[in-house]
């Protein structure tokens, strides 16, 4: 990513060079270094578009573009989006949209939860998906809930597999403890 | 496919999820009765292979089938301690239960006939309300559950009330325990893979579940 990012400061030595002392006020800019082919945003954004900017620049690289529709409703954007996970897990654009929705909000307990429920939904397959958000999310979850999410990466989680109670997530079965109980037996092997 | 029970130092307990099943409707399957036998001892027990069969009321080969199902859907789990429901009266855990259950806090059990047996984040005249509904809800289930399993394909036995989006406003989970019929209502998002979940339907199994056993 560092490669590919550009300086957007424009000619900062020649004002050096017709004013010695004393500083410039204003609202100056905050797009020091963008990506290429980020719009840049207006001095004064207003909401709406300073929204779109976020949702599209600073989601999951990649993702950005991925909108879901939220219906008229009572609900938070983000209670919507874990109902409609739940409703239909193996709807990839929802798990996108969803964590892209708490990245943005910088809500690491239901970045991790979004995390969780989409490692849980595809198995074996989505791979990529789940390299994708992850990385996305990693800055806010912290090392040690992105180092448990690391080890399933290529596999997914199953309905079985343990860790400890994940508040917000929808797909989840609670389970905590060993669900190693049962084993198809191997003819000659150990027991 | 010969399957070997290699749990048997383990004090096994359903998860949340099983305990809901366990709990979710009257029928009776290999599946619920062993996650009900599981429930109705006050704490966790080691089992054997044979008292998995006892409990499933099958072949011990045909009981390690029904485990190894429950153990893939994350149903069952096993721990190195015994586990159990707090001990004391059933109002207080069902209090705390029903907190947990709720991501806004608003939850509420009633009994068949409508009382309410524990209520948080409802204002009284609300709580009644819905105890009484709850009540209402359960039996029309039950009158129209044969048609509802066959006209919408869904094997659900839950209600709830919906906004204009279909999210649900306050949802009625019954919980079937013995001969006993109880409804678990909930505002907000439910977390029924709370472990609040378990203790919530051991305590009542321990209860209520023993008539029909």
């Amino acid at each position: 990513m560092y490669a590919h990012a550009e300086c957007s400061c424009e000619n900062t030595r020649g004002n050096y060079g017709t004013q010695a002392v004393g500083m410039q006020s204003g609202t100056g800019s905050r797009d020091l270094v963008v990506q290429p082919g980020a719009p840049r945003r207006a001095a004064e954004p207003d909401g709406a578009a300073l929204n779109q900017w976020r949702s599209e620049y600073l989601a999951v690289p990649g993702t950005g573009h991925l909108k879901v529709a939220l219906l008229p409703s009572d609900d938070s954007a983000g209670t919507q989006l874990a109902r409609r996970v739940a409703a239909d897990p193996g709807d990839a654009r929802l798990h996108v949209a969803r964590v892209n929705h708490h990245v943005l909000a910088e809500e690491a307990d239901a970045v991790y939860a979004a995390l969780v429920d989409a490692f849980l939904a595809f198995a074996a397959s989505g791979q990529g998906l789940r390299h994708r958000l992850l990385e996305g999310g990693r800055r806010l979850i912290g090392s040690q809930r992105a180092g448990f999410l690391d080890r399933h990466v290529a596999t997914g989680l199953t309905p079985a597999t343990p860790f400890p109670y994940c508040p917000g997530s929808m797909l989840s079965r609670g389970v905590t403890g060993s669900t190693d109980l049962v084993r198809v037996a191997v003819p000659g092997g150990p027991r | 496919m010969t399957l070997e029970f290699v749990g048997r130092n383990l004090y096994l307990q359903p998860t949340p999820a099983g305990a809901y099943l366990a709990v979710a409707g009257p029928e009776s399957t290999p599946e619920r009765r062993l996650l009900s036998a599981l429930m109705r001892m006050a704490s966790s027990v080691r089992p054997t292979v044979t008292d998995l069969a006892w409990w499933c009321r099958q072949s011990e080969q045909d009981a390690l089938e029904t485990l190894l199902r429950a153990q893939e859907n994350g149903w069952i789990e096993g721990f190195g301690q015994p586990q159990g429901p707090s001990a004391g009266p059933m109002e207080p855990i069902a209090e705390r239960a029903v907190q947990a259950l709720s991501t806004t806090g608003h939850g509420l059990l009633a009994d068949s006939l409508g009382f309410c047996m524990a209520s948080t984040g409802f204002d009284a005249t609300a709580a009644e309300f819905l105890a009484a509904v709850s009540a209402d809800i359960a039996s029309m289930h039950e009158r129209h559950s044969a048609y509802l399993a066959d006209a919408s394909g869904v094997t659900t036995s839950a209600w709830a009330l919906v906004d204009m989006a279909g999210n649900s406003k306050v949802g009625f989970w019954p919980l079937f325990v013995g001969e006993h019929r109880f409804v678990l209502a909930l505002g907000g998002l439910p977390a029924l893979n709370h472990p609040a979940m378990v203790e919530l339907a051991w305590a009542l199994t321990i209860r209520y579940g023993e008539a029909s056993n």
